[in-house]
């Protein structure tokens, strides 16, 4: 038996306690008799046409989720029925997932946006019955099957506005997955639904901005390779100034042994640059033979919050890169939803990427069984592959000015069971590391509430809520044992934790995990270090550093 | 506060939280378990309240904070998340609860008055720190780019 899993009696207990669907505790309400009701706050800009037009997307146009009218193409929803049938017959989880769900309601208050909202339609079996209840409708089979379930309904642009809502309130962070006996993927239902709205031009221009960015130079931002340069070596000059150590970078190298992908907001947004400097160290303490692309200069894919095949797309320049530079294998930085992408769908897109070599430690000699297909290695079992054969001259003490909890990233987390390494890196690194509560992290880890494309200023309202829950683990911690530094290793993180943290627990700091390991590593030829990668001062490290001298 | 309704609230604190925290979560849009994270979190939070009417003005503004920081990013408007002390003045008209005496409703009458004003102050502070928010975000996407401007 499971260590967590519940007792019988607890079971019993919940079922006869909570309020939940199945007992008709919404007995005031059908599910979908509100509304839905766009204001400042609670929607995120539509996509600028031109924009649509250069991914090669539907209906561009100029609209607003506050417009009665939303400009939907003539015969829409005939559009969106062929969607339907043409997803159903390619993707056959989407299937599954919509004719097995029972409404058992296990999934419904593990959605960090349901508990940080309260509206009931983000509760995961709410969400996907926004789908379910069409597909019953339109589908005769289904329909015949599922005959007296109640909630059919027509396809009606008020059903669009609400798809558009709600889809765009999951950040397919998967956490109701865990939970569901069926083992249902809501985010996969989410990832159809916003498919299926991208075909009638319902958009999101976080989203279609850095695909198209992607899609064009390489990266989200639409940094061009010589700025993309530019950043890299300027953070090398800060390297210079606080250790006098002097890495080097190279780019675009034909030959290397390892070619480097991480995030772009590593390349260009604050705190993630940090992180960037603690790659940079590492590599040349390891004398690790990489180059970084200047066009495959993006580990992200928006595409994967957009639609299967700009997913692969953005997947594959990747690959292309590495088989144009002639590489042996590639390493990847701290992302997300790269990971997710890599892991669980990178080898029947792209793969098997047979023209690379099964990743292996130049250092160590470890080799890395479980890339032996996509034949990329994450930074975090790379690192801890080195401090586990002892590679790494680290001193712990210089990032005692910190103390530590760990966010599991949710793609990392559970789109690919990383769980151990990023710790054993951490508490190799610091001296204070405190773990959040059991049913927060790990598998269970909640969302930062920002993920999958809707980290845009003007949802900051929806984001705070549905960040609520990580804020409220994090306060534990905080209260408990004075923990500052909220420590992870998704580039979405790192660029929104800080305001929700800045809100919600002002005084906690976001780091990334590499950021630590650039404080800890001693290296070759530095002069006295007193301040870490940001220039903060480590505190009680001059006092040390006088006494051994 | 110390006022003679202040130490009725203390003695009544358990059946008066059950009943206010019950009217606050009815501001969400469904009712929510008592266990979750947000109903935990506001179950806390006003009995914080709660005890600051025996409390220091320090404690009492800290629990003001608290609670708006919650009801701020709620789709509530500002005149229903301010009602909630209107709700709790509802509560503590309950006969249960012993304050009868016209000196003690004068009183609590008078406190909760200054209450949803230095809470509407909180809540509007609130409202403000989420605009800088947006703006810090900014910044820190521009980092690099306004580093450079700046060298």
């Amino acid at each position: 038996m499971p260590k967590f899993a519940p007792k019988l009696s607890e079971l019993k207990k919940e079922l006869e306690e909570k309020p939940s669907l199945v007992k008709g505790d919404y007995p005031d309400k059908e599910l979908f008799d509100t509304p839905v009701e766009f204001r400042d706050g609670n929607w995120c800009y539509p996509a600028k046409p031109e924009l649509v037009e250069e991914i090669g997307f539907p209906n561009p146009r100029k609209w607003s989720p506050e417009d009665d009218d939303w400009k939907l193409p003539e015969g829409w929803e005939k559009i969106i029925r062929d969607g339907m049938k043409d997803r159903l017959e390619r993707f056959r989880s989407f299937k599954l997932f919509l004719d097995t769900c029972v409404r058992c309601g296990a999934c419904a208050d593990k959605c960090h946006f349901f508990l940080g909202t309260g509206d009931p339609k983000n509760m995961p079996v709410a969400r996907a019955e926004l789908i379910r209840s069409v597909y019953r409708n339109d589908f005769p089979l289904a329909e015949k099957i599922l005959k007296g379930f109640s909630g059919a309904r027509k396809l009606t642009p008020e059903v669009i506005k609400e798809w558009h809502m709600y889809f765009h309130q999951c950040t397919e962070c998967r956490r109701c997955s865990v939970f569901c006996p069926f083992g249902i993927d809501t985010a996969e239902i989410t990832m159809m639904g916003r498919e299926l709205l991208h075909l009638i031009g319902v958009n999101n221009n976080w989203l279609l901005g850095p695909v198209a960015n992607c899609n064009r130079t390489g990266n989200h931002i639409g940094i061009e390779p010589h700025t993309f340069v530019q950043n890299v070596e300027s953070l090398a000059e800060d390297i210079e100034d606080l250790t006098g150590v002097t890495v080097n970078p190279t780019f675009n190298r034909k030959g290397a042994e390892v070619l480097f992908i991480t995030p772009s907001g590593d390349v260009f947004a604050d705190p993630g640059v940090y992180t960037m400097m603690g790659y940079l160290l590492l590599f040349e303490h390891i004398g690790l033979d990489y180059t970084i692309s200047t066009y495959a200069s993006e580990g992200g894919n928006f595409g994967f919050f957009t639609s299967n095949e700009m997913a692969k797309k953005l997947n594959a320049k990747m690959y292309h890169e590495a088989e144009r530079l002639g590489v042996k294998w590639i390493l990847g930085g701290e992302c997300g939803h790269m990971w997710r992408v890599v892991h669980q769908y990178m080898d029947t897109m792209n793969g098997p990427a047979d023209f690379l070599e099964q990743p292996a430690s130049p250092i160590t000699g470890t080799v890395f069984e479980n890339a032996a297909s996509t034949k990329m290695v994450h930074i975090a079992e790379f690192t801890a592959d080195l401090i586990k054969n002892g590679k790494l001259k680290l001193d712990p003490k210089r990032n005692d000015h910190l103390k530590t909890t760990f966010h599991d990233s949710c793609n990392v987390a559970r789109g690919m069971g990383m769980f151990e390494e990023p710790r054993y890196v951490l508490n190799s690194v610091c001296n204070t590391f405190h773990e959040m509560p059991e049913n927060t992290i790990r598998e269970q880890t909640f969302c930062c509430g920002s993920g999958s494309g809707i980290n845009t200023e003007e949802f900051m309202d929806i984001r705070l809520r549905g960040g609520f829950p990580r804020a409220n683990a994090v306060r534990h911690v905080r209260e408990r044992h004075d923990v500052d530094s909220l420590v992870t290793i998704c580039a979405i993180d790192r660029a929104t934790l800080p305001a929700l943290m800045n809100y919600w627990n002002p005084g906690v700091s976001v780091y990334g995990l590499h950021e630590l390991v650039g404080n800890a590593l001693v290296m070759k030829g530095e002069i006295k270090r007193t301040e870490d990668l940001r220039e903060d001062p480590m505190a009680g490290f001059e006092d040390e550093e006088e006494d051994e001298d | 506060m110390n006022k003679e309704y202040a130490g009725l609230v203390r003695e009544n604190k358990a059946a008066i939280i059950d009943r206010w925290h019950q009217v606050v979560l009815g501001y969400l849009p469904e009712k929510m378990h008592n266990k979750t994270p947000l109903a935990g979190a506001l179950l806390d939070i006003l009995g914080e309240v709660l005890d600051s009417f025996n409390g220091s003005e320090g404690a009492r503004s800290d629990a003001l904070s608290n609670i708006t920081r919650v009801l701020a990013v709620q789709d509530l408007p500002p005149s229903k998340a301010m009602s909630l002390f209107f709700d709790l003045k509802a509560i503590l008209k309950d006969p249960a609860f012993g304050i009868q005496k016209k000196k003690q409703w004068d009183e609590m009458q008078a406190d909760m008055e200054r209450l949803t004003l230095q809470a509407f102050d909180s809540y509007m502070a609130h409202r403000e720190k989420i605009y800088q928010l947006k703006v810090e975000e900014s910044k820190r996407q521009a980092f690099m780019m306004s580093g450079r401007t700046r060298a």
